[in-house]
Parts: structure tokens; C-alpha cells; sequence
């Protein structure tokens, strides 16, 4: 994908940051892969006025807060490097094969095949990431305790914490710690899952 | 992650961040992964409270605990043990988990049971899950274009194919192989292979093989557990070996104990144990049927069923001392127990 611009010229530091990471990530090119992850993300509306209010060089003065909360930008940062990296062991893997049967013209260093998954546009990527981190987090659920399962249905079928502690006949700030530790003990177990589990594709590094 | 940092991410789960902090708060999480590890778990887990598929998760019956509020000194030091792996684990590439693993914590006094934990052949751990939207793993695909001897087949990593794995090609209704293909190249939801004998074409069935598809449908099963039951049903209509029905059994089987449908958890352990499972697979699930009787009063049963479990593990030396721990626990647990209660 050709840079449209310069997208590290202002977030030298998120750079090296995700590089870091796509480096954990088993990426054989990290520096390119959190390139390839700022520009995608600087293509979504959400992610680039959140990259900008957190990451941008100063913060103008009642500058409002974006739509997306720094948690979920860092959410999404993640979720794109870590599509990015298995981008890369699926080219990686196509490309040794046609080398192999002689496809790659003479001097040439691109390669793309039909076959190749087309760039998601940013809300497809969205969509799947979000998909992918919903499923982690589903699986996760039998790690919490009924308590906060409870609450964090209720929680997530739109009530306020008045109103589930009404429901409940809890006090409102029992409630507020248990939604506060399930949604903590989901987190831990994401983390987990996400350090251990989100490795680039298998079936592609074959 | 500093104390100071620690407190300031308390205070921006609970929304007081003020924006410079925000700005500070997000500079500090891309030099210390501790913070952007817990940033990012946090922000996909709100996101994911606002998803219809996390709300029907939500409403599926919640994993049987047992009591434990005299045990939160334990509980402590076993979330100190996991909050101090999660930072060694955060320091290193991540090693190959262990092969066996508890699904409750040590709860002294109450039944262990244990579930496997699912790792590929390489040792490193299953991540495959069943993402809503994509459709399940299939047995048979098709030919969808031939150039050469190459082909393009409907059947990807999705459903267990792997580069070098064979293919064979059927035409028509009919079940006998015309030819055999290679994977060469492996997608999700396809795959490219070169053709290695038989004449075949466009719309041809392919096949992949018995072991791979379960494999494949063992690595999606999440909360699923229906796929886990049909696929289970279609291999043994299938004459599908053991060997090649226990990647799904193991899996199946605590994900039905979690649902709550002993019965169904039940009947998978019986399954292993009716066959010539490993001394490993049969230790677990005669630990596990064992938790089961004692969960319906049956105690003559479950110590039986605790001191074969440790029977089995005598022919596996291999296996951890913790796992054995844990089947030992159970069976003193019920020691001087001498009757079931029905």
C-alpha cells in the first residue's frame, strides 16, 4: 500500500512503540508494520481524531475529547498491528511459493496475487477486529464470578448503576465495585489471552 | 507499572482523568507495556459490553463455582502468583503453556476438576476462535478454478487444511477418489494446491482430511458447543478413530461442564474412557466423572472413580506433580466417606 503521506513525521513515539510490539509479534519487518498500522489507523475518522488528541504534538485549548476514549484507541491499535503482522506471514508465505514457481518478474521487488486478501477498507478493519477482541472477551467470560456477571449483563443491557442496584436491592456502590473488578477480571484475561494467544497465523509461517 | 501510574489508571477507569493527564496517561502507556496491555484489555472489553454477541454470551448460564469465601486468602496469593506470570510473561516472548492445566483454582475442600489446556503439536497455544460472521469448518469444498496443475479449492485453515496436506477429489455424487491435490498455499477460506494424479476440473469435490476437520472444528469451539456435538455425531457415523475424535472431546467436554450440562460432559468422558485413550486422557476424565458423581450425592462412586483417575496416573509418570496433587485432593477429600447418598 503506497503512504498516502508521511505518517510518522508527528508520532515518532507511537512508532517505536508499536514496533516494539510488532517486533513481539513475531513481524519480520517491525518498523514497516507499525507504519503500515499508523497509516490504517490515521484512515479511520475514529482512530485519527483519537491519535491526535493523545498522541498529537500539543493539544489545542478546549480541543473536545474524541470519540474514542484512549482505552479503545490503544484497543484498536493493537487489534491493527496485530492484522497487520499476519498480513505480513500470509504475503510472506505466498510470495516464497511463487518465487519458487518462477511468477515474480525479473527485477521486481512487489508481488501481489488475485488470491492475496484485499486491504480491508477502515470500517471493515474495525468490524473484524472488533469481532475478534468481542470473541476473546466472550471466552473469557467463565473467568468472572456470577456476581459480576450479573451486574455486567445488566450493565450491558443499558441500565445505570441506580437502577441496578434497584434491581438488585444493592447498594449503588457495591455495584460500581463489582462492575468496576469484572470488568477488570475480563480485562486481566484478555490481556492474557491477547500476550498469549494473538501470534501470527500458522498455517501461514508453514 | 508504578504505584503513581497505577493510581492514575484507577482514575481513569473511573472517568477523573483530566485531558492533560489523558495525554500523560497515553505517552506513559507507549513506554510501559504493562499499561498499554491494560488499556487495550480494558478498552475491548467496554466495547465489547456494547455487542449483542456479548450480551447473549452474558445470558447463557454462568460457570459453576463452588463457595469460596473461605478461601480468600488463597484466592490473594493466587492472583498475586498470576498478576507476577503476567509480568514475567509481559517481559519474554511467550513460552509454550503448560499441557495441563486446572479450571478452578485450588479450591481446598471442594472438587478439582481439570480440563486440558489445548496446544498445537509445536506446543504452542490453540488461538483460533470462532469469530461471529465466518462460517464453520467444512469437510468438503469444492474446486473453484484450475489454471495448470494448479488449483484453487474452497477449503482453507478454517477447516484443518494445512500447507501439504492431500486432498482428494470426488465428481459428482459419487464417493470415490479421482484424484489427489496438495496444498500449496493456505488461506482462511481457501486454499491454492497442485494437482498430484487424477484428471480433475472445475466444481469437483475436494475433501480434507478426517483428522484435520476435527482438529479444525476443536480449535473454533468456543461457545459453540453445538458444532462440538455434530461433529462429534458425524465422526463416529463416519467410523472416525479415537484418536482422531479426541482433540474435539477434550475440548467439548469441560466447555459442557461449564455450560452446566453434566449429562452431556458426562457422556464425553465416558467416551474417551470407552476407548483406549492415553493414560493422561483417561486420568483426567475419570477425575472429571468423579467431580460429576459427587455433584449428584453419588460419593461411593466419585472416590472410585478419584482412585482409578490415580491409577492411570501411574502409567503416565510423565504428567505434573500438581495434576496429581489435584486428583489426591479429591480422593482425601472423600476419605472415610463410604457410601452415596440416594
Amino acid at each position: 500500500m503506497a503512504l498516502a503521506r508521511d505518517a510518522g513525521g508527528d508520532y515518532r513515539r507511537l512508532l517505536a512503540a508499536l514496533a516494539s510490539r510488532a517486533r513481539w509479534l513475531g513481524s519480520r519487518d517491525p518498523e514497516s508494520a507499525a507504519q503500515e498500522t499508523l497509516t490504517r489507523s490515521l484512515g479511520n475518522p475514529d482512530s485519527q481524531a483519537a491519535i491526535e488528541y493523545f498522541f498529537g504534538e500539543e493539544l489545542q485549548p478546549n480541543t473536545p475529547a474524541p470519540a474514542w476514549p484512549l482505552d479503545q484507541l490503544l484497543a484498536w491499535l493493537h487489534g491493527v498491528l496485530n492484522f497487520v503482522v499476519r498480513e505480513e506471514h500470509n504475503r510472506a508465505s505466498s510470495r516464497r511459493e511463487v518465487l519458487l514457481g518462477g511468477r515474480q518478474s525479473a527485477g521486481s521487488t512487489h508481488w501481489s496475487s488475485p488470491l492475496d486478501p484485499a486491504d480491508p477498507a477502515p470500517d471493515q478493519l474495525h468490524a473484524l477486529i472488533q469481532k475478534e477482541m468481542q470473541q476473546i472477551v466472550i471466552e473469557c467470560l467463565p473467568a468472572i464470578d456470577p456476581e459480576y456477571r450479573a451486574v455486567l449483563k445488566l450493565r450491558a443491557q443499558g441500565l445505570k448503576y441506580d437502577e441496578i442496584a434497584v434491581r438488585m436491592g444493592i447498594n449503588e456502590n457495591t455495584i460500581a465495585t463489582w462492575v468496576s473488578r469484572g470488568i477488570k477480571t475480563l480485562g486481566q484475561c484478555v490481556r492474557r489471552r491477547t500476550q498469549l494467544g494473538i501470534r501470527p497465523n500458522a498455517d501461514a509461517e508453514q | 507499572m508504578s504505584e503513581i501510574l497505577d493510581r492514575q489508571m484507577d482514575r481513569y477507569l473511573r472517568g477523573e482523568l483530566t485531558p492533560s493527564e489523558s495525554r500523560e496517561l497515553a505517552q506513559a502507556a507507549l513506554s510501559d507495556d504493562a499499561i498499554f496491555n491494560a488499556l487495550a484489555a480494558h478498552g475491548a472489553v467496554e466495547q465489547s459490553l456494547k455487542s449483542p454477541d456479548f450480551r447473549t454470551a452474558l445470558e447463557a448460564p454462568p460457570v459453576r463455582r463452588f463457595p469460596r469465601r473461605s478461601l480468600v486468602a488463597l484466592a490473594a496469593a493466587a492472583a498475586a502468583f498470576a498478576i507476577f506470570a503476567l509480568y514475567l510473561n509481559s517481559r519474554s516472548k511467550p513460552q509454550p503453556s503448560q499441557t495441563l492445566a486446572t479450571v478452578q483454582p485450588h479450591p481446598t475442600g471442594k472438587p478439582i476438576f481439570i480440563a486440558k489446556e489445548f496446544t498445537t503439536d509445536s506446543g504452542a497455544p490453540i488461538f483460533r476462535s470462532a469469530t461471529p460472521g465466518t462460517r464453520a469448518p467444512q469437510r468438503e469444498g469444492a474446486i473453484v478454478s484450475l489454471d495448470n496443475f494448479e488449483v484453487t479449492v474452497s477449503l482453507g485453515s478454517l477447516d484443518g487444511v494445512q500447507k501439504g496436506a492431500q486432498l482428494e477429489v470426488f465428481r459428482g455424487g459419487s464417493n470415490q477418489p479421482i484424484g489427489r491435490l496438495e496444498a500449496t498455499t493456505v488461506f482462511r477460506d481457501h486454499a491454492r494446491a497442485r494437482i498430484l494424479n487424477g484428471s480433475v476440473q472445475e466444481h469437483d469435490r475436494v475433501r480434507v482430511q478426517v483428522s484435520a476437520y476435527l482438529t479444525a472444528i476443536a480449535e473454533v469451539l468456543g461457545t459453540d458447543r453445538g458444532l462440538g456435538h455434530q461433529a462429534i455425531n458425524w465422526a463416529m457415523a463416519n467410523n472416525a478413530s479415537m484418536d482422531q475424535i479426541r482433540p474435539v472431546l477434550d475440548r467439548l467436554a469441560p466447555l459442557d461442564y461449564q455450560a452446566g450440562d453434566i449429562a452431556a460432559a458426562e457422556r464425553d468422558y465416558q467416551l474417551i474412557l470407552a476407548n483406549s485413550s492415553p493414560p493422561a486422557d483417561r486420568a483426567i476424565a475419570l477425575n472429571n466423572l468423579g467431580v460429576i458423581a459427587e455433584q449428584r450425592g453419588q460419593t461411593a462412586t466419585a472416590r472410585a472413580s478419584y482412585q482409578e483417575a490415580l491409577r492411570a496416573l501411574t502409567e503416565s509418570p510423565t504428567l505434573s506433580a500438581s495434576y496429581r496433587q489435584n486428583i489426591e485432593s479429591n480422593v482425601a477429600r472423600l476419605a472415610g466417606s463410604t457410601s452415596d447418598k440416594r
